[in-house]
């Protein structure tokens, strides 16, 4: 087989452990499920080409440099490309001092998943998000759970050519509110994402981004203008764990989380926590006092459990007394909506309204028990409730 | 032997010469030490590069390197009847500038001498389509020469790791073969200075993209150190009968240095600091700046002596030329 745990793309948090209920797709349930149209991963088949002989696409932020090199701007790893070679991310490519994407119209994943799978537990809650992948990624993080098509080139991993009118299409028909660009890194595939996106929102269907935010601002800013919301995988706050394990930096996405919130684009923030790596009590204050001084106290962040997963396996699950502590630092520290995700049937993953602290979104794994925010408002007391809500 | 060339034979640099004298320790590694010996072999008067005359300069070089006086007893010191041999070539460069064939030729013909049957023979590279662009009819099946790419086997379903590096490999590596032969070529490179033997395992690992930061170092040391390789890598082969000198690794034509010649060795460690000298040559040749005052001097090889996928230290350079 050429690749081991194909259907892990179900799962948009580490070990994917959590009990949905009727509703939730299990790892093994994706390629069978109803809506997956593809079931991507090329288990235990020969390798082909996975451009379907479609004419490539030029890449659109990138410039040219002597001797046919070119310069990626997509990302701040700006990979400078000789001819013939490829960026990090894989899925770019030079060919004679032209920059092509090579994942437009390719899909690996594409399914419909609750929209708390992402997650997104401020956006129209309860609700499906059709949503896809590509492979490739500009990061490399060792306990990546999608890694089998985030670290794997186009041509190793089976895809069908589908055009972005066809995406919406799709998604319609299977009356999504909204298309999810996930599982891997959609920075990498942001020519198609663009493309998709605008379309879906002329047909009124939501744009919703589960990235790393480790990207260029223009290409932000262009992405901004046509999504409703950004989560941030935040894997740290120190620069040496974005170095270290995952092959990347901090500081570029911190730039992201404050521009995101500028743009006035919903951000939800999620921190996977890594036993002894990234659980420093006094780091996670440092962070809490971070967002709320950039991103508001209005943010939502979710600290997610940590199975062990690709190349890192020599350490143990996150206690959930680690993330408790967590979001105790978090609420000390003024932030209105901390949760506890990957953690079966845990009280902190309803939301509460900050100010009659009532449960107004009752939730049990990605299923939403009881929705209780109405016209953006807490049914109870009447407050504002920061997202992005069912109209009526 | 009879000798059909005359040859002048030079004992070139001794004890990590060729890195200015800042050879790494030996790491004692699990596998057996192996030959440190390089031998660079080139023709006096460059006038084309066919099977026959590689051949020669292959069994003169493998000669040298097993200490046999005899070629056929050099090859079958290396190789025996039972094995299954693949040979890794590099294509990227397409028809312009990819291990040749009449090289690649030589070296099965004289694997077949061993008793070797050609069905049991791989040449190989990552796609199928870079094999045919660099002139490689593909064939899989049959009793024939096997020539095909990764993409016909798939990578092997669980991630080896070793220091800094995490790859699925090449099922040719794996399970199609118990010896390799590395055939690189040698061309400058955009990204960390030089391609020869060692950076030619990137074409074995499904994710070479992730290992070109900070010039490949520490990467390249700790692909070649793994044992998936090590166990298997018996000899090393590199055509030089041209030189991409400049502007690689893909073929630009401006800056290609004729050179008639081949390296053979066996430690690629020790291989490649005698093909960084040889490129320095070759640039200098044409008027390009050295290394080191491009920013791309390849660090990697001597970091690479430190993993344990070679040694530096007490090599040997033998220079014929014939």
């Amino acid at each position: 087989m050429y690749m081991k745990h194909a259907t892990d793309t179900t799962s948009e948090i580490a070990g994917d452990v959590v009990d949905a209920g009727t509703e939730a797709m299990s790892r093994r349930t994706f390629i069978t499920g109803s809506a997956a149209v593809l079931a991507a991963v090329a288990a235990g088949i020969p390798l082909r080409n996975a451009r379907s002989g479609e004419p490539r696409t030029e890449a659109r932020y990138y410039e040219k440099l002597e001797h046919e090199e070119v310069r990626c701007l997509l990302c701040p790893k700006e990979c400078r490309i000789g001819d013939r070679e490829r960026g990090y991310c894989g899925v770019r490519e030079n060919d004679h001092g032209t920059y092509y994407t090579l994942v437009y119209g390719e899909p690996c994943a594409l399914h419909l998943d609750p929209i708390e799978k992402k997650p997104f537990f401020h956006v129209i809650p309860g609700t499906s998000a059709f949503s896809l992948a590509t492979v490739g990624c500009n990061m490399e993080c060792k306990f990546c759970q999608n890694w089998q098509i985030s670290q794997s080139r186009p041509e190793q991993v089976e895809t069908r050519h589908i055009e972005p009118d066809r995406i919406v299409e799709q998604a319609s028909s299977l009356h999504a509110p909204s298309i999810a660009y996930t599982y891997g890194e959609p920075t990498v595939f942001i020519e198609y994402m663009m493309d998709i996106a605008a379309r879906a929102r002329a047909r009124g269907i939501r744009n919703v981004v589960v990235t790393s935010g480790y990207i260029n601002r223009k290409p932000l800013l262009d992405l901004c203008a046509l999504v409703d919301a950004i989560k941030v995988d935040l894997k740290a706050f120190e620069e040496s764990y974005y170095r270290d394990v995952c092959s990347s930096e901090l500081r570029p996405v911190l730039d992201t989380i404050t521009t995101i919130r500028e743009q006035g684009v919903w951000l939800e923030i999620v921190y996977l926590m890594v036993p002894t790596l990234n659980d420093d009590p006094a780091k996670i204050r440092e962070m809490a006092r971070w967002l709320r001084a950039h991103a508001g106290a209005d943010v939502p962040v979710h600290f997610s459990r940590f199975f062990p997963q690709y190349r890192m396996k020599n350490l143990p699950p996150t206690p959930v007394s680690s993330l408790e502590r967590a979001y105790d630092i978090c609420r000390e520290e003024g932030l209105q909506f901390v949760y506890v995700g990957n953690v079966p049937r845990h009280e902190m993953e309803n939301t509460y309204c900050p100010s009659c602290e009532e449960i107004i979104i009752h939730r049990q794994g990605y299923r939403v028990l009881s929705l209780d925010v109405i016209g953006g408002k807490c049914r109870f007391c009447g407050a504002p409730i920061p997202g992005i809500w069912q109209e009526g | 032997m009879k000798k059909r060339f005359t040859r002048r034979e030079v004992l070139v640099a001794l004890a990590g010469g060729i890195l200015g004298g800042r050879a790494g320790p030996l790491i004692a590694g699990s596998l057996p030490a192996r030959s440190n010996r390089v031998i660079s072999a080139r023709l006096r008067l460059h006038t084309g590069f066919d099977r026959e005359i590689a051949g020669t300069l292959l069994d003169r070089a493998v000669a040298r390197l097993t200490g046999c006086d005899d070629p056929a007893d050099a090859w079958r010191s290396l190789f025996s009847p039972t094995d299954h041999v693949s040979i890794k070539v590099n294509c990227l460069g397409g028809s312009g500038m990819s291990t040749g064939a009449p090289l690649v030729l030589a070296v099965v013909e004289r694997l077949e001498r061993c008793g070797i049957t050609r069905n049991r023979i791989i040449v190989w590279d990552r796609l199928g389509r870079e094999l045919k662009e660099a002139g490689y009819p593909l064939a899989a099946g049959g009793s024939d020469l096997q020539v095909y790419g990764t993409d016909e086997t798939g990578y092997g379903g669980e991630i080896l790791e070793n220091g800094a590096v995490g790859s699925l490999f090449s099922r040719i590596l794996t399970e199609r073969c118990n010896k390799i032969i590395n055939m690189p070529v040698l061309k400058d490179h955009g990204i960390c200075g030089m391609t020869f033997a060692l950076k030619n395992y990137f074409g074995a690992i499904h994710n070479p993209n992730k290992y070109h930061l900070n010039r490949c170092n520490p990467y390249i040391g700790d692909l070649n150190a793994m044992p998936v390789i090590r166990e298997r890598e018996t000899l090393i082969v590199g055509d030089l009968s041209r030189i991409q000198a400049d502007g690689g690794p893909s073929f630009k034509s401006a800056w290609i240095v004729p050179y008639g010649g081949l390296i053979a060795g066996r430690d690629p460690v020790a291989v490649d600091a005698v093909a960084l000298k040889i490129l320095e040559q070759s640039r200098e040749r044409i008027g390009r700046p050295g290394l080191r005052e491009k920013g791309l001097f390849p660090d990697y090889v001597e970091a690479a002596a430190r993993t344990g996928a070679g040694n530096l230290e007490g090599m040997e350079h033998v220079e014929l030329v014939v």
